[in-house]
């Protein structure tokens, strides 16, 4: 069989390399590996296939939405603040009342919206009223605190799952103040 | 939590309340009351025919777990004694035919009175 150009060109970089490089100085390389080789670590990659397979945390098995992505746990007067998933509206918090409470002079309404949003903490999803507080104008907050998150929210011809509305019905008065975000509950 | 309570949490209980306990003047109660719909079949089939249930966003099996939540969890004993609960095969044919042009404060005062008859009516001969 005659010999390809790649087989030639083989032979020849190797010729020309061993006549470059004496026996003895390819056997000090060699050494030099074989010494230096347990000072450097091995790639992570194998060590993951030798790791035993771990319990998968407990989590939404749909794909993390942005806001779920971004969330945080510390800070509830901010729009990324976990339990704010769906919220929509200025939050009561930054308004003299609290994450589940009406500041002073206005009242919970009998009726909230109720949404699902993911722990960053523990990977689990939990139940959240978004209960606005009504019966005062607008609150005047940062704009911070002004939010507009719609995860899993559904559109206006679906009312029970849609924040753009005034959740104050049931109530003595529509007039919108603020919202809080209490939580009812693990998901399931 | 149960399937059925989670899921009504989610898709109903804002409104009706987390305990079945709404604003009356906008929204109907549950709590202690929506399980005497079943002493007739009439109310039975009302219960799932209402447009806010034949088109919630659960599945069949989803669906008829959330109505056996509602009527016999939050109706608190409302329910007639040995009441068979919702099965998917029944809640798939109802939903099928979701309440269109029907006035329905009417229908369901009408549906309420005719089932509350028959509950007292059992309660009498109980004694």
């Amino acid at each position: 069989m005659p010999d390809s150009s790649g087989d030639r060109l083989t032979e020849r970089l190797l010729r020309a390399l061993a006549r470059r490089t004496s026996r003895r100085s390819l056997l000090t390389r060699i050494g030099v590996l074989l010494v230096a080789a347990p000072a450097f670590p091995l790639l992570p990659v194998s060590r993951g296939f030798a790791a035993p397979q771990a319990a998968p945390p407990a989590k939404s098995p749909k794909p993390m939405t942005d806001f779920e992505r971004n969330a945080q746990t510390k800070d509830p007067a901010r729009c990324d603040y976990w339990r704010h998933c769906a919220i929509d509206g200025v939050i009561c918090g930054c308004c003299g009342g609290g994450i589940h409470t009406c500041p002073p002079g206005a009242d919970p309404s009998p009726t909230s919206w109720i949404g699902t949003c993911l722990n960053p903490d523990d990977g689990r999803s939990y139940l959240i009223a978004y209960r606005d507080c009504c019966g005062k104008s607008l609150c005047t907050a940062d704009k911070s605190c002004m939010c507009d998150s719609t995860d899993r929210e559904m559109p206006i011809y679906r009312p029970s799952g849609d924040n753009d509305i005034i959740w104050c019905f049931g109530g003595s008065s529509m007039a919108y103040h603020c919202s809080t975000a209490a939580l009812v509950g693990l998901a399931n | 939590m149960s399937t059925g309570q989670s899921h009504y949490l989610e898709g109903c209980g804002g409104c009706h309340g987390i305990q079945g306990a709404s604003a009356e003047r906008e929204i109907p109660q549950l709590r202690g009351l929506v399980g005497r719909f079943l002493y007739t079949s009439a109310g039975r089939e009302y219960l799932v025919r209402l447009p806010n249930v034949a088109f919630a966003n659960m599945n069949d099996e989803v669906l008829a777990d959330v109505l056996n939540f509602v009527v016999f969890r939050l109706g608190e004993g409302s329910a007639p004694p040995g009441a068979q609960g919702y099965t998917a095969r029944e809640v798939s044919v109802l939903r099928r035919h979701p309440f269109k042009n029907e006035r329905l404060e009417a229908l369901r005062a009408t549906i309420l009175a005719d089932a509350t008859l028959r509950a007292n009516r059992g309660r009498e001969s109980d004694q």
